[in-house]
């Protein structure tokens, strides 16, 4: 897996199973999390098995961004647009949570295809909520507009506390992505992984993607954004949308991409980890050969009478002791 | 303590030998039962040193293969490698242990964030281990956690712990017991006393669900059931599942069968996956003569003619003497392999009568001057023991005092990987 999926695979699991034994009546009452602290609580009621109560979560977002009742701007009229009929908002939500919708799974359409992908996209309930501002200024860029009614510099909520930006023009996007992590070694490895994959964009087969930077500094299109926001231990990215970039079915990816990109920094600074370890433990398997190949025969013999001495319980050997 | 992370659910994830169950502590059931396996492609792992550190780079880099990220697991994993010779399977846990750190790491990668979606640093985790792990492998599961994935606590429970806590939603929490774990790849008979595992009693059965699949599998072969051969692996462990159930005596059920056969006798029909023409056959004497394994191993093994409810009662006399009675009290099952009906019946009855025939004999020796009191034997079933360690897991880890008992990453940093070594009982547990 290099990329992060956008429907969440558990939701999906679950509007799946429902759909098929929506006769059955099981009530249901689970929680879940995600990656930067959204949650999510679903709810079946024996009662009513074709009701599904699905509450959302959002990360608590820092002073600059513009919150409308909980929720990024937009996002109430993104969800109604995506789901129509079958989801109904219920105002005020859950204690607890940002959003609450109920899905009338009675409502699905009938053909299986449409059914299912109309159960992915509620799935991917998270694109649509958290990414409802990102996808309205993204429209007015490939109509080659401004969005109205916006500032010179767009804060979004992405982790808690978090935010990054976006300077919305007729014919570009700036996107600046400050990047924070909390460990002294993810910092160094999102630090060279960052300036490697700006390095990558510069390869022949890469020509058409947006262009992107990094500097250890806040760039000057953050003129004007609070302090407290320009502090960044692995520096900030930049990244360039052309209208090209977001036409027709390009939208809903680089939504997804961008809303999510600190995640996936995150994943692959540990999928790296992960692979350093490997190759330590395969180092170490081929140093501790070389010290067996360095040994003595009088060692190697004294070596298996002490592994003698201490017994190890195995399956072939209880089978054996346990007969009478 | 890391208090933003202590205010969010825990993950647990418990790593079994067939099946991994994972999910959010706090709910009934895990979010995903999957397979414990990954699949890898090492046709760029494999390559000679010599042939030049940068050719293999850029080898990978056009070929398109992130080779360290080109991997699945679970079902994925196994449609993977039936579709493409590319992919190699490899099985993590072999008995109850981790055999393959690189494979386990990458697993527990996917788990996290493929599956769960979640960010470990915002996290808890609860891991399980077998009571035969040893500490070296406590430390390595550490070391991974906390360097790979940067969890901000840890706690490692041992497997039959958590199923006794999964009875811990009736009304007291009784942390005393015996753990009849029947898994899919071994059966192991574990005491337990105020929650510490009692090491040197623990007695294992080479016999399992696995075993009850192939018994059956056998039985209708030499039957001569109509099942085309490649399949008939499937169909035994599906009429392992659907149809399986405890008898109180054989040759009873044996007359039972005979006298009633439309009502004992299942029909069964399937497609053969080749050609996908229909065929059925009968399911008839299996029904009973598959669990009956435990009960009467010879029937199946010829090196092991043990029965489950004697290894039990060994088991519980090697115990301390004191922990004895309430031992024989709380005889708690866990694992898929425990789902036949009336198991927990017929286990109960046959031990209570070894347990009965000790006291007479005791009694006939002390020539009747003393009475013994009479031992109450108890076999407990409950509702959710396909994955009774998981739910133990998820009751323990909604509990406040679990994020005391956690390891935290600070003190990893502090003291290092050893701290993993212990895992201490906490006040949740009782």
């Amino acid at each position: 897996m290099i990329l992060l999926q956008s429907p969440s695979r558990f939701l999906l699991q679950v509007l799946l199973n429902r759909v098929q034994n929506i006769d059955k009546g099981v009530e249901l009452d689970c929680q879940f999390a995600e990656f930067d602290d959204v949650r999510y609580h679903i709810q079946v009621a024996m009662r009513y098995p074709q009701f599904m109560q699905l509450s959302m979560s959002l990360p608590i977002p820092p002073p600059e961004t513009i919150f409308f009742d909980g929720l990024p701007f937009g996002a109430i009229e993104a969800t109604k647009a995506e789901y129509g009929g079958v989801v109904q908002i219920l105002d005020p939500p859950r204690d607890g949570y940002n959003l609450t919708m109920k899905i009338n799974l009675a409502k699905l359409p009938v053909d299986e295809e449409e059914q299912y992908d109309l159960l992915v996209r509620i799935a991917s309930l998270r694109e649509v909520v958290l990414g409802a501002p990102l996808r309205l200024i993204f429209k007015h860029l490939a109509s080659k507009t401004v969005a109205p009614g916006l500032d010179q510099l767009v804060a979004l909520v992405h982790r808690p506390k978090e935010s990054f930006f976006l300077v919305p023009g007729v014919d570009k996007v700036t996107v600046v992505f400050p990047m924070r992590f909390k460990d002294s070694v993810d910092i160094i490895l999102a630090t060279s992984f960052l300036q490697e994959f700006v390095e990558a964009r510069r390869t022949a087969g890469l020509n058409n993607a947006p262009p992107c930077l990094w500097s250890p500094t806040p760039p000057l299109e953050l003129e004007g954004a609070p302090s407290e926001a320009l502090t960044a231990n692995a520096g900030f990215v930049t990244f360039v949308i052309f209208p090209r970039h977001v036409e027709g079915r390009k939208l809903d990816r680089a939504v997804w991409s961008l809303s999510t990109f600190h995640a996936y920094v995150s994943y692959h600074v540990k999928c790296s980890e992960g692979f350093m370890h490997t190759r330590m433990r395969r180092r170490v398997e081929s140093l501790i050969q070389a010290l067996d190949r360095a040994k003595t025969d009088t060692e190697k013999s004294k070596n298996t009478t002490q592994s003698n001495s201490f017994k190890r319980l195995s399956l072939k050997e209880t089978r054996s002791s346990s007969d009478p | 303590m890391d208090s933003s992370a202590a205010s969010r659910p825990a993950v647990v994830i418990d790593n079994g030998t067939g099946f991994t169950k994972m999910g959010f502590a706090g709910n009934v059931e895990p979010c995903y039962i999957i397979p414990t396996v990954v699949a890898v492609n090492e046709s760029f792992l494999n390559q000679p040193r010599g042939s030049g550190k940068s050719n293999n780079w850029l080898a990978q880099h056009s070929a398109g293969v992130m080779a360290d990220l080109d991997f699945f697991i679970g079902e994925e994993a196994v449609a993977r490698s039936r579709s493409s010779s590319t992919y190699n399977l490899s099985y993590p846990i072999q008995h109850g242990q981790v055999e393959n750190w690189d494979s386990m790491e990458r697993f527990w990668q996917q788990c996290i964030f493929d599956y769960l979606r979640c960010d470990p640093e915002d996290h808890y985790f609860l891991l399980t281990e077998s009571p035969l792990t040893p500490p070296e492998n406590r430390e390595y599961t550490g070391e991974i956690m906390f360097e790979t994935f940067n969890v901000p606590g840890l706690y490692i429970a041992v497997q039959p712990v958590l199923a006794l806590a999964a009875g811990y939603t009736t009304s007291k929490c009784e942390m005393t017991g015996v753990v009849v774990d029947v898994g899919d790849g071994g059966t192991h008979v574990v005491p337990v006393a105020d929650g510490y595992v009692i090491g040197s009693s623990i007695k294992s059965v080479p016999i399992a669900g696995k075993d009850v699949t192939h018994f059956i599998q056998q039985l209708m072969r030499e039957r001569g059931e109509n099942v085309p051969p490649e399949d008939s692996f499937e169909v035994a462990r599906k009429v392992k599942e659907m149809y399986c159930y405890t008898c109180s005596d054989i040759v009873k059920e044996y007359n039972k069968h005979d006298r009633e056969p439309s009502k004992y006798i299942k029909p069964w029909r399937g497609i053969k996956p080749k050609t996908g023409a229909p065929y059925s056959c009968e399911v008839g004497y299996e029904r009973f003569l598959g669990p009956e394994i435990f009960f009467n191993p010879e029937i199946y093994s010829n090196d092991f003619d043990t029965p489950l409810p004697a290894v039990i009662d060994k088991c519980i006399q090697s115990a301390p003497i004191d922990t004895r009675r309430a031992l024989y009290k709380n005889i708690v099952l866990s694992g898929g392999s425990t789902m036949f009906k009336d198991f927990h019946r017929r286990l109960q009855r046959d031990l209570k009568k070894i347990v009965d025939a000790r006291i007479l004999a005791s009694e006939a020796r002390l020539g009747g001057e003393v009475k013994t009191q009479p031992i109450e034997v108890n076999v407990v079933s409950h509702p959710i023991q396909r994955f009774a360690v998981w739910f133990g897991g998820s009751v323990l880890a909604s509990t406040p005092e679990f994020y005391a008992a956690c390891h935290t990453k600070a003190e990893y940093e502090e003291y290092g990987a050893s701290i993993c070594r212990t895992n201490p009982v906490f006040k949740g547990m009782y």
